[in-house]
């Protein structure tokens, strides 16, 4: 059953992704990364339960600790000497708090990208770039309609090879099954391509078929969106927040401004989130 | 002001993308093209399922630079482009996913560049185009993907991190390497001439 989060327009959701991911990656800030981490496990949670679990414990987590691990490695920078490293390098503090930072954004990332290939699926994606792109959005459009084309008649073409008993190495039949398939998608495309012609293309602009609605809540979230995002983006360049890792770790800036700022990420953030949440009360106070 | 350099590069090669994507839009292509061009694309796409019991053995890079032979750079950059695009449907889009389009239509791009003109002359060195998908595959192909990889994980960038990332990816883009040249050997002259059967029955 779709979410509130999926019924959103995609332009609100693309953006929502959009301004999370910059304002994730703008700058290495530990509790900007902390609410992302928090804020999209929570979101990616609500989505898919527990495939959004497993997929954390088996590749989000480790890919995160590599992260984590590595820099301290590689990075000899900062002031706070722990100790040092047989080759002479000096292990310090800020290269470990770096790592751990970096490490949680890549795993905030990972998350990110979990939801954005849940809820923007392909017809989605179509949508946003067919308002630009026009002959692009169509050859993507062909291409994911002769996917499952292709694939049929693969199976056909590989069961035919096998009654006609030809039985030689893996990279033989494979070679044989990938030249009659591109001769046969090649003669299809070209059948095609003279339909599209007889039914007139580039007479006139095209038109596509979508089911999408923008809704005021639309308008709400996408300029609570923009605000956020703007509001964090002038924070940074004037410097109200203010954080370095090397060569040592200081965080400074003005402290009420910076607080503001958290507070509305975490709403940017939380979002969708929340959507979900309040759709799912509604839902069981009304049963 | 700005430290993360991931971020920035993903931004540039976004907009790099732009003047190609207009240029597309602007030359109004004709039907048949279209079409062509999303045929080759779904080719490339699924040639991984094509020989799927053969582990390792990913064909993408080899499809992609013999459409840029056969149908010259601009065709070559987009079927580059759309390939890494749309398998990333299948395969989970990410933060790789503009760097793959980045490097697979440079790869596409470059095959055309070199390769269309003798290809049209009908004086297409196979050996030629073997070298050139190695050297595409390990230094293009594995060099940009890399760079993505130290770009993320990497904070600040200093000459032995790079170093340590090439030298950890040089296994995979080696194998990489190799069996773009075993597909490109095998494939090169055989849709080659296919692709030259269809432009000369269709008239394109």
């Amino acid at each position: 059953m779709a979410n509130q989060f999926e019924r959103w327009h995609p332009l609100t959701q693309f953006i929502y992704f959009l301004t999370v991911i910059v304002i994730m990656t703008v700058k290495l800030n530990p509790l900007i990364t902390l609410v992302t981490f928090f804020g999209l496990a929570l979101l990616g949670f609500l989505i898919a339960r527990g495939d959004f679990l497993k997929m954390s414990a088996r590749f989000f987590l480790p890919a995160s600790l590599i992260a984590i691990v590595i820099n301290p490695l590689f990075s000899h920078e900062g002031a706070t000497i722990l100790a040092y490293f047989p080759d002479g390098n000096p292990f310090t503090l800020e290269s470990v708090l770096y790592g751990i930072a970096s490490g949680l954004m890549i795993c905030g990332m990972c998350f990110l990208f979990y939801s954005f290939n849940t809820v923007m699926t392909s017809d989605r994606i179509m949508y946003l770039t067919g308002r630009l792109f026009r002959t692009l959005s169509l050859i993507i459009s062909m291409t994911l309609r002769f996917i499952p084309e292709f694939k049929r008649q693969l199976d056909k073409v590989k069961k035919a090879h096998r009654c006609l008993g030809l039985k030689q190495s893996r990279l033989k039949d494979g070679i044989d099954i990938m030249n009659s398939m591109i001769m046969w998608s090649f003669e299809k495309s070209i059948d095609r391509s003279d339909s599209m012609r007889a039914r007139g293309y580039g007479i006139r602009r095209r038109t596509s078929f979508h089911i999408f609605t923008f809704t005021v809540r639309d308008i709400y979230y996408i300029a609570l969106m923009l605000i956020v995002s703007g509001w964090y983006l002038t924070m940074l360049f004037t410097e109200n927040i203010y954080v370095t890792f090397y060569p040592l770790f200081y965080y400074g800036g003005n402290l009420i401004l910076s607080i503001i700022s958290y507070v509305l990420y975490s709403v940017l953030v939380l979002l969708p989130s929340i959507d979900i949440i309040l759709e799912e009360i509604k839902w069981k106070s009304l049963q | 002001m700005f430290e993360n350099y991931y971020l920035i590069s993903c931004i540039i090669i976004i907009l790099s993308f732009i003047p190609f994507m207009v240029m597309l839009e602007r030359r109004k292509p004709h039907a048949r093209e279209i079409m062509l061009v999303a045929v080759l694309v779904t080719i490339t796409v699924l040639s991984r399922a094509v020989f799927f019991m053969i582990p390792f053995f990913k064909p993408i890079l080899a499809f992609v630079i013999i459409s840029g032979i056969g149908l010259g750079a601009r065709t070559g950059l987009l079927v580059g482009t759309l390939s890494a695009f749309i398998s990333n449907f299948m395969f989970g889009q990410g933060p790789w996913t503009v760097w793959q389009m980045l490097a697979l239509g440079l790869c596409g791009f470059l095959a055309g560049l070199i390769f269309s003109g003798r290809y049209d002359e009908g004086k297409l060195h196979t050996v030629l185009v073997c070298i050139f998908g190695f050297i595409a595959a390990v230094v293009i192909y594995g060099g940009i993907m890399d760079t993505y990889t130290a770009l993320l994980y990497m904070g600040n960038m200093t000459k032995q991190s790079f170093f340590a990332i090439y030298l950890s990816g040089l296994p995979v883009n080696l194998i990489l390497g190799i069996c773009t040249v075993l597909c490109l050997a095998l494939f090169t002259k055989s849709m080659a001439r296919k692709l030259r059967r269809v432009k000369y029955k269709y008239n394109m």
